[in-house]
């Protein structure tokens, strides 16, 4: 008698992502795809060892989370500080952190979009590996490699001038900003204004031109339903900085608006999963697993009724025509990423013409004032809480982090499973099929270094596993950096 | 535009891979030549190509695995274009060929290293890296000097 034997697929190192993880896909015994699961290898555990320092150090400490998104954490940290010191800042300071975030925003999505996903967006999802880079993008449009190197460099630029360094900048402090903004640094500023717009305009262009290559990958990358979670102005405008937690379901109706980050546990349950580092956040009131969410580009789109600045207000109405639900396929974060830099260029264009930005008053000074405090932003990737608790002294003791990558985890891991469902058959991958599966958790863009807070080198690696439970296949890439 | 770009990378919270990172920092502080741009840098990115490109001289500082530690070495570094394979940090010749292939400008480059001892968590070098950061300094120094005097056949230039 024969024994049906399923089998299980692993990919290891997953490449051009931020940090490391591992795939593994199980097969049923017909050689079909049953289970796939994303997991994050690393852990840093920058929640404990941070208890017991002084809370006016959190912003620099929590900054050195994330080589990619430090001003995320120092914004999101810093918000927590000024609710411990219970102040307003000024302002300015308020304009000033969000040009920071703005900043940020462009160059972290430039790197996504131009130096990880542009190779298979232009190479094809079965190009060489060996050629899916940069220079492989370099070699067939060479303007786009161009483009993506400047509009980086835009958005560092900013951080270094406002920051003093690009990365782990301490500028923003608790209460405000350390120095103001000098007329020449603004200046210089709004000169690269012009050509960061041309840039985010005309890859808008081309990628809408070659969307229709990817119709396969639009239906089966991680299109699914789910809620969507951002935060938004009170008009409903896409925001980077503060504002109302709003989540919409899968249709597009709004589901919780105006929701306090700082209640954020009320709504948000945390699951803990043996086989992973990654926590999976989800909306309490629906349950688990069924709270599922999105954060990042995607759901701030599906979120947002408008985006407040002239040309990202006409993209946005075009992408809200994609689907007449919200929409789903996490395809789409590339376009909406997109779309967030055009927004990003012309926010910055308003706020540095604002005749108070070069304001000398960037600064409240105060001691602690409350024992608990909660910060929150939208990073690159998605929503970003910073909780603390500290005692008399104003020592930690107590601190949470729910990061954008977390909030994606339960979606990422559905998205492998969809892709996997959809091209990987039998029990050996084709570099094609690896490559998708790949490629869908760059749609996220993970930041694994962030969202678990992780140190060390731990390549991604997909393996195939049978019914008995035995490794019959691996693939390990080496390394790619 | 400065003729002469220093890279100094590294990870500065990994003792002696901080090597490149803290040489430049001094050699930023001391650097008083408008001939002369130091960055620190952790790690290269392609979007220095284009500041490489402006460049008639890199130099670059970094810590080395391989070798005796402590040892110090300067090689003359050659762009390394066609099939690569990298996310977002480049290998000093694969930086020159991004400048090269985009800004169509490859400037003479150097690495100077230091083998490591220590690479765990930390931001102080090794007793034995660390002996040998005057010399390294000394060698950064004199190749700037070189490269001017060749250049332009006076002046001295001093970055520390």
């Amino acid at each position: 008698m024969e024994t049906a034997v399923s089998k299980s697929i692993v990919i290891d190192p997953v490449t051009r992502i931020e940090g490391h993880g591992k795939i593994t896909l199980h097969l049923n015994a017909d050689g079909r795809v049953e289970d796939a699961r994303f997991h994050v290898t690393q852990f840093r555990g920058f929640e404990k060892f941070s208890e017991g320092r002084p809370f006016s150090e959190m912003p620099a400490l929590m900054a050195r989370i994330c080589g990619i998104c430090p001003v995320s954490h120092l914004i999101a940290s810093a918000k927590a500080c000024d609710a411990l010191l219970a102040v307003r800042i000024p302002p300015t300071a308020d304009k000033l952190r969000r040009i920071f975030g703005l900043a940020q925003v462009v160059q972290s999505h430039a790197l996504s979009f131009f130096y990880l996903a542009a190779p298979d967006l232009l190479l094809g999802m079965d190009a060489d590996s060996a050629k899916a880079n940069l220079f492989g993008v370099l070699e067939k449009k060479p303007e786009l490699a161009r483009d993506g190197i400047r509009l980086r460099q835009f958005g560092q630029q900013i951080i270094e001038r406002l920051g003093g360094k690009r990365i782990h900048p301490a500028w923003i402090v608790p209460g405000g900003v350390s120095e103001p903004l000098s007329e020449l640094n603004r200046d210089a500023i709004l000169s690269g204004i012009p050509e960061a717009l041309g840039i985010a305009e005309r890859t808008l262009d081309w990628f809408k031109s070659v969307m229709e290559n990817f119709r396969e990958e639009i239906v089966s990358f991680g299109t699914f339903p789910t809620m969507f979670m951002g935060i938004v102005k009170k008009n409903g405008g896409l925001t980077f900085y503060d504002g109302g937690i709003r989540i919409v379901n899968s249709a597009g109706e709004v589901v919780a608006n105006g929701l306090d980050p700082a209640d954020y546990p009320e709504y948000i349950g945390e699951k803990v999963e043996s086989w992973t580092y990654l926590k999976s956040p989800y909306y309490s009131q629906a349950g688990y697993p069924q709270g599922i969410y999105r954060v990042g580009p995607l759901a701030r789109l599906n979120v947002a009724d408008r985006c407040g600045t002239p040309r990202a207000d006409q993209e946005l109405a075009e992408f809200h025509e994609l689907q007449r639900t919200a929409v789903l396929s996490s395809f789409h974060y590339h376009h909406a990423r997109l779309i967030e830099i055009l927004y990003c260029v012309e926010r910055l264009e308003q706020l540095l013409t604002d005749p108070e930005i070069l304001s000398k008053q960037v600064r409240a000074i105060a001691g602690p004032n409350s024992l608990e405090g909660v910060g929150c932003c939208e990073a690159p990737r998605g929503t970003l809480f910073h909780h603390y608790k500290i005692d008399e002294q104003g020592l930690i003791r107590w601190v949470n982090l729910i990061i954008a990558t977390g909030h994606n985890n339960m979606a990422m891991n559905r998205a492998v499973l969809q892709v996997a469902k959809h091209f990987v058959h039998g029990d050996r991958l084709t570099p094609g099929m690896l490559n998708r599966v790949e490629a869908v958790i760059r749609t996220y863009d993970p930041c694994l270094s962030c969202s678990t807070h992780a140190v060390g080198e731990m390549p991604l690696v997909i393996q195939l596993f049978n019914a008995a439970g035995d490794m019959v296949d691996e693939l390990r890439r080496p390394d790619r950096r | 535009m400065a003729r002469i770009l220093v890279l100094g990378y590294g990870n500065p919270l990994r003792a002696d891979d901080g090597l490149g990172w803290q040489v430049a920092v001094q050699l930023f502080r001391a650097n008083a030549s408008p001939d002369v741009h130091v960055i620190p840098c952790h790690q290269l990115t392609p979007d220095l190509a284009e500041t490489a490109s402006f460049a008639e001289l890199v130099l670059f500082i970094d810590c080395s695995r391989k070798g005796i530690p402590g040892e110090l070495r300067c090689e003359e570094i050659f762009s390394q274009s066609g099939p690569t394979s990298f996310t977002h940090d480049l290998s000093p010749a694969v930086l020159l060929a991004l400048a090269a292939e985009l800004f169509g400008v490859c400037p003479k480059a150097y690495l100077f290293s230091i083998c490591g001892e220590k690479f765990e968590t930390g931001e102080e070098l090794s007793e034995t890296v660390s002996n040998r950061v005057p010399e390294l300094k000394m060698m950064v120094r004199r190749r700037i000097e070189e490269f001017v005097s060749a250049a332009s056949g006076s002046g001295r230039v001093m970055v520390c």
